[in-house]
């Protein structure tokens, strides 16, 4: 046999259902996996230049258009992290308003997630749009669910997506309390809604697989993390959110614009629904912790196909942690905290819906920023999602070329990857002599 | 006949401008801020960023009048015109949010019963959407056109599925 005929690469050249343009990669020789790339070609994005120069006023607006999935998370961790920097505490009532606009992003997130985009593979569809034909009360469920989502996202942020209403220190004003109780008979409808969802994807048949994951998340005494935290392994360490870039590091891959980010050691690790439930599981709300104990599953899980029945549980208590805050709701005053320039610098790591993302200023003392550092989840998750997919194919390599693919695509969009916002630029230092 | 009676049997319309604030892509929105002053008032205009958005603006629509920027090879600032269904749109690619692009997010609502009797689709050619970029002159210079060009449909209600101009 020739080395031709010996090799056999499965290429999938465009990703569907994924946010961003990826493609993947997989090459065998005489029948063995000898190489897995997830590769991201989605031209990359200048964020962390452009936000240098800019004032910290402008980091929120500038920073929610990274992602149009997830724009609260990048304003959340952006205002944190700027906060930490100029010494600014906001008031519990500001913090929980900020919980409640994550709740939004979360309830939006995952159900998207749930329904449109991965629900389709467990049921054998190639789309959202066919399964929409067969199972048309579900899908019309998981839009009116994630519609609520943005209804909560308008009524805070100004607007559903790229919210406007966020800023250092507060919102730029808290809403009425007339308009958010608006929202209750609806979320009250949405966390049986969640939990029915919940039963639904929890009985599709999962393939198995269980990898030997160092799970990562936020934890916190006493909350299911969102914004606030200390960064925490499955393996028993933890520590705080400002040695990020000491328990981790960046490095470039030729097939990928993003950067890959592993433990400082290069090991990888998984950020997200299943490691975040792992580390908080008791601190879920009531009506999800106790359908967590229920369902037939082990906690830690540590099968990426059942991450969407993780989704499920945290789209519960999204839901029933924002219904608890609409309850109690009076307008913060101030709705913002002022504060004033000083040079420094800030980190914050916040839960975005698909798992931890990190950023870090340097400001000066005229308020403008000097440099911002972005660590998305999905270039935390890229380099583990290729072990996951390396760990799957010998259960499906035997089949045809295009059945393989499609369900290497189907492990692939487990993890929701948001490849729009995992791509940065490395900083590039060119030494330029005079002679 | 009441205020409220002559409302009520006016046909319900609304436009929607499908953008990001990055180069040419944002088009759709200044679209729709111009289209809302030639219309002084008289249009209820959205702005979305995600075709998805469109879902949940849908019931008891009698128009939808959509304006996104697309990229089929054209000139930039090229104004295109189709009405739904059509096979047309699927070359017209738009970066959409997980794959749930604008003709996916239509089909969907077709098929759960949700799309209201006409739908129209304004396409303009974009050229560079890269993030932090200005609105470029060719883009900028077919906003008037496009205005006028559905103000005047407004009025008369044109059915074409045909690009209008392509260089």
């Amino acid at each position: 046999m020739t080395p031709d005929q010996s090799t056999r690469t499965i290429k999938i050249e465009a990703l569907t259902r994924v946010e961003g343009e990826g493609g993947l990669q997989v090459r065998l020789r005489n029948g063995v996996i000898e190489d897995v790339q997830l590769q991201i070609y989605e031209p990359p994005r200048f964020f962390e230049a452009f936000l240098r120069g800019r004032s910290v006023e402008e980091v929120p607006d500038i920073t929610a258009r990274i992602c149009g999935i997830c724009p609260v998370a990048y304003q959340m961790s952006s205002v944190h992290a700027l906060e930490c920097a100029l010494g600014v505490s906001v008031t519990p009532e500001i913090r929980r308003l900020r919980r409640l606009l994550y709740c939004g992003e979360w309830i939006e997130s995952h159900a998207l997630h749930i329904y449109l985009l991965n629900a389709p593979d467990f049921l054998g569809f190639a789309s959202g749009l066919e399964m929409a034909e067969r199972f048309p009360d579900e899908v019309n469920r998981g839009l009116r669910l994630r519609k609520i989502g943005n209804q909560l996202l308008e009524v805070l942020g100004g607007r559903a997506i790229h919210p406007i209403n966020v800023a250092v220190g507060g919102f730029y004003r808290s809403p009425s309390r007339e308009a958010l109780q608006q929202l209750i008979p609806q979320f009250e409808w949405a966390v049986e809604a969640a939990v029915e969802t919940t039963r639904w994807v929890a009985g599709f048949d999962f393939p198995e697989l269980s990898c030997n994951y160092e799970l990562v998340s936020l934890t916190h005494p006493d909350e299911y993390p969102m914004n606030e935290g200390v960064l925490t392994g499955s393996s028993g360490w933890s520590a705080p959110v400002s040695d990020f870039e000491a328990e981790f590091i960046e490095r470039q891959v030729a097939h990928s614009t993003a950067l890959h980010c592993v433990r400082s050691g290069g090991t990888t690790y998984l950020v997200g629904p299943l490691a975040r439930i792992a580390l908080n599981l008791e601190r879920l709300s009531p009506t999800a912790r106790r359908l967590a104990h229920e369902l037939p599953l082990d906690w830690p899980c540590l099968n990426p196909f059942q991450s969407i029945v993780a989704r499920g549980l945290e789209l519960i208590h999204a839901f029933e942690e924002a219904l608890s805050i609409l309850r109690s709701y009076q307008p913060a005053q101030p709705a913002r905290i002022p504060y004033e320039y000083r040079p420094g610098v800030g980190w914050s790591a916040t839960e975005a819906p698909r798992g931890l993302l990190y950023h870090r200023y340097r400001v000066d003392e005229a308020g403008l920023v000097c440099e911002a550092k972005i660590v998305p989840p999905t270039s935390q998750n890229q380099r583990q999602i290729e072990l996951d997919l390396r760990q799957w194919l010998p259960n499906i390599i035997a089949q045809p070329d295009e059945i393989v693919a499609r369900k290497s695509e189907n492990l692939v969009r487990c993890y929701d990857p948001c490849i729009s916002c995992s791509t940065h630029f490395l900083r590039v230092v060119i030494e330029r002599g005079t002679s | 006949m009441t205020d409220s009676g002559q409302r009520a049997s006016k046909p319900r319309t609304l436009a929607v401008g499908i953008g990001s604030p990055h180069g040419d892509d944002q088009i759709g929105w200044a679209v729709m801020r111009e289209l809302a002053v030639a219309m002084q008032g008289d249009l209820e205009v959205k702005t979305a960023s995600q075709p998805l958005e469109l879902l949940d603006w849908l019931p008891d629509l009698d128009q939808l009048i959509i304006c996104d920027a697309c990229q089929s090879g054209g000139a930039t600032g090229d104004i295109y015109r189709w009405q739904w269904p059509t096979e047309s749109l699927a070359t017209c690619k738009r970066a959409g949010s997980h794959d749930l692009s604008l003709p996916f997010v239509l089909s969907l609502a077709e098929q759960l019963e949700r799309l209201p009797q006409q739908v129209i689709v304004w396409g303009i050619e974009l050229g560079d959407a890269s993030p932090g970029a200005p609105l470029s002159s060719a883009a900028r210079s077919a906003i008037p056109k496009i205005v006028k060009l559905i103000s005047d449909e407004l009025q008369t209600t044109l059915s074409k599925s045909e690009p209008i101009s392509h260089a």
